[in-house]
């Protein structure tokens, strides 16, 4: 099993609720040792994927290959190979950590011992207390250390980072890169770019059910071309829009927050172009920044709008 | 894994001081509230008069009537307390007793009364109509327990008119023959209740408990989170049923102490109906819980679902009271209503209350209840994706 290059390969997964595609032609494949992250606002389909392969909800289509094995839905011997951290986290709320541990442990053949898993996962001083009274990010790890209680060739994540603030969330990225180093192979699902960025080895980008773009973070953000980006907020004005095109700048104007993104390899003239055709219609400009291009920038400049758009 | 697991799952419960409260407290205070107020109701106590006797005579006749009143108001079974007065004339102080309640009713031999009754009796041998000779009686007109002695009183004295006849004439008497089917003990609430609230408690816990539980492990993502581990669903749910049959042991534990402590039940909590009936209920109430998780969309419909199911079933399952005689337009939930028989036949079987239904039905409806729930939850919770 371990010898197989790719531990997942999914195949034109199909979802359909009605009218709603939640799925709709996915194909990838995740490799052995990698952190592998679907990207996307919310509602993209991510979570559905994820649930698909993780054997929650059937298919309506499609091809799921898993530790070698063509599967319909995965069985008890494959769970006994993951992991999985679902996106929220609750569990028996008077059951304490260590407890919580202990039951989940026993379901699995093989697996850590619950102090180990303790001790990786930062909780032993919180051991006696109950779910119930930890804390957002004390629970976030809590479920990873569920998800490792049985030593998994394969983690689950889904959004383990979100809701918590940026110490906790660093926290996980640390668990999680941890993680990594001892060979476990991660499927990661989140909307954080700077996440996707920063632990990612692969990355698919998915909208409306579909994968958008895949690659590793740094090959998509080549992609969208331009070494710096500009930032302004500005009002929507039809001509100056066009004016921005007739001096060349590529650029995306996102109507909703009234952000300009201006990708450019010549920062200084790209700047003076657009600060002259503003005086000239009159238009004032806000809140520039300029900075290297991101994930988010490459998910606006294939889609017109930011992952954590409302 | 089944044990381990379901004392995981034990412990949590027994750890919500809500679940506490509501599922073995509040039972019990039930219970002790319910006996507070309707055991001295329900509870038939040995009919005990006070009355006086005035004895103006002391002929044969008039011994007769005084040993009767006197026999009557001796030993456990008395019916009366005597106060005996000789050669006195019903006066004023005597009356007044009557009216202060301090007598239920004065009953007078007046003078005279043997020479009458000789002189009736000679009489009639010859074949002469007589006036019966009169025994004078003084009650309370509104007093309700002195119109009840009146009762009492005029029943012996027809009684021994009746002897009188029986000697003086050729009467054949004839005989009914009864015979007493039960305990002879008199009617108990505390016995009637017992086995209703160890009952309700179960149901308590089986519905409320299970339904409201079960809804926000689903609600919660808490079954999906199970579902990705290697345990089988048989095993998650017989672990939950197990824990929750610890929890109904402790339930019957602490109902049987107040019972049988505080209260000097007489119902044997070890008994095997007790037992059986008892488990018959377990079974039969988790299912009803089992099956508000599958239907429920989320714990607040649970609730809901939860809380309509309940005054039927609770109140109209002869639990706190006998429904035999409830109008029609109620009597259908009586007879669909599964405790109505589970407490029934627990009444039955143990000899407190004749069961109204053939003992076969106050097991074979909660089974085929048991049944259809049982089925029906299967059927939802494999058919459900847990997202």
């Amino acid at each position: 099993m371990n010898s197989h290059k790719f531990l997942v390969e999914v195949e034109d997964l199909r979802k359909y609720y009605g009218n709603v595609k939640a799925v709709d032609g996915v194909s990838f494949k995740i490799k052995q040792g990698s952190i592998f992250t679907l990207l996307g606002p919310n509602g993209a389909g991510k979570t559905t994927t994820l649930e698909i392969i993780e054997g929650l909800r059937t298919p309506d289509s499609g091809k799921i290959t898993i530790f070698g094995r063509q599967v319909d839905r995965i069985g008890r011997e494959e769970k006994e190979l993951i992991g999985v951290s679902l996106q929220e986290t609750n569990l028996i709320s008077h059951l304490t950590v260590r407890e919580t541990l202990s039951m989940f442990r026993s379901f699995y053949k093989r697996g850590l011992k619950v102090d180990d898993v303790l001790d990786f996962v930062n909780l032993k001083e919180k051991e006696k207390s109950y779910v119930e009274k930890l804390s957002g990010g004390q629970r976030q790890r809590l479920a990873i250390g569920l998800a490792i209680i049985n030593d998994p060739l394969l983690l689950f994540l889904d959004e383990p980072t979100t809701g918590l603030d940026p110490q906790a969330r660093r926290s996980v990225w640390d668990l999680l890169l941890d993680l990594k180093k001892k060979g476990k192979t991660i499927v990661l699902t989140t909307h954080y770019m700077e996440e996707a960025e920063f632990l990612a080895d692969w990355v698919c980008i998915m909208d409306h059910g579909k994968i958008i773009a895949e690659g590793t973070p740094e090959d998509l953000i080549r992609s969208i071309g331009g070494e710096s980006v500009i930032e302004v907020d500005i009002e929507e004005n039809h001509s100056f829009l066009e004016d921005l095109n007739n001096m060349g700048l590529n650029y995306v104007f996102n109507s909703k927050n009234k952000r300009l993104v201006i990708k450019t390899n010549n920062v200084l003239e790209a700047i003076e172009n657009l600060l002259k055709i503003a005086k000239g219609k009159g238009i004032k400009v806000r809140n520039e920044t300029i900075r290297q291009p991101n994930l988010e920038d490459v998910f606006l400049t294939l889609t017109g709008r930011q992952l954590r758009e409302e | 894994m089944i044990i381990k697991n379901s004392t995981y799952f034990f412990k949590s419960a027994i750890r919500e001081k809500a679940y506490i409260f509501w599922c073995i407290a509040f039972p019990a205070i039930l219970m002790m509230i319910l006996i507070t107020i309707f055991s001295s109701l329900y509870e038939v106590k040995r009919v005990n008069f006070d009355i006086y006797l005035v004895k103006n005579e002391s002929g044969d006749f008039s011994n007769i009537i005084y040993n009767v009143f006197e026999d009557l108001s001796k030993g456990e079974e008395k019916i009366f307390n005597l106060k005996i007065f000789k050669d006195i004339s019903i006066g004023e102080k005597l009356l007044e007793d009557l009216k202060k309640g301090k007598t239920k009713l004065i009953v007078e031999i007046p003078e005279g009364f043997d020479s009458l009754v000789l002189s009736n009796i000679t009489m009639r041998m010859f074949g002469a109509d007589v006036n019966p000779v009169p025994i004078k009686v003084y009650t309370l007109r509104h007093s309700l327990s002195s119109q009840a002695a009146s009762m009492v009183v005029r029943s012996i004295i027809d009684r021994m008119n009746l002897e009188f006849v029986k000697r003086m004439t050729n009467v054949n008497e004839y005989k009914v023959k009864s015979k007493i089917l039960g305990s002879k003990k008199g009617f108990s609430y505390v016995d009637f209740i017992f086995p209703g609230i160890v009952i309700i408690a179960i149901f308590f816990t089986g519905m409320f408990g299970i339904g409201q539980e079960l809804s926000w492990y689903r609600e919660g993502k808490i079954l999906k989170r199970f579902q990705l581990t290697p345990i089988s669903p048989l095993n998650f749910f017989l672990s939950y049923f197990l824990s929750r049959f610890y929890f109904f042991i402790l339930q019957i534990l602490v109902l049987s102490f107040v019972g049988k402590v505080i209260y000097k039940s007489s119902v044997n909590p070890f008994s095997f109906y007790f037992i059986f009936y008892v488990f018959l209920t377990m079974f039969t109430i988790s299912t009803f819980g089992f099956f508000i998780s599958a239907v429920a969309k989320n714990t607040n419909s649970a609730n809901v679902i939860g809380q309509i199911l309940n005054f039927p079933l609770q109140f109209l399952g002869g639990i706190y009271f006998p429904v035999n005689d409830v109008p029609w337009f109620v009597k259908w939930i009586v007879i669909i209503n599964p405790i109505t028989y589970l407490a029934a036949g627990i009444r039955d079987t143990l000899g407190i209350m004749p069961s109204p239904y053939p003992i076969y039905l106050t097991i074979l409806i909660p089974l085929v209840y048991f049944l259809i729930f049982l089925l029906i939850s299967i059927k939802k919770y494999r058919n459900m994706e847990l997202t």
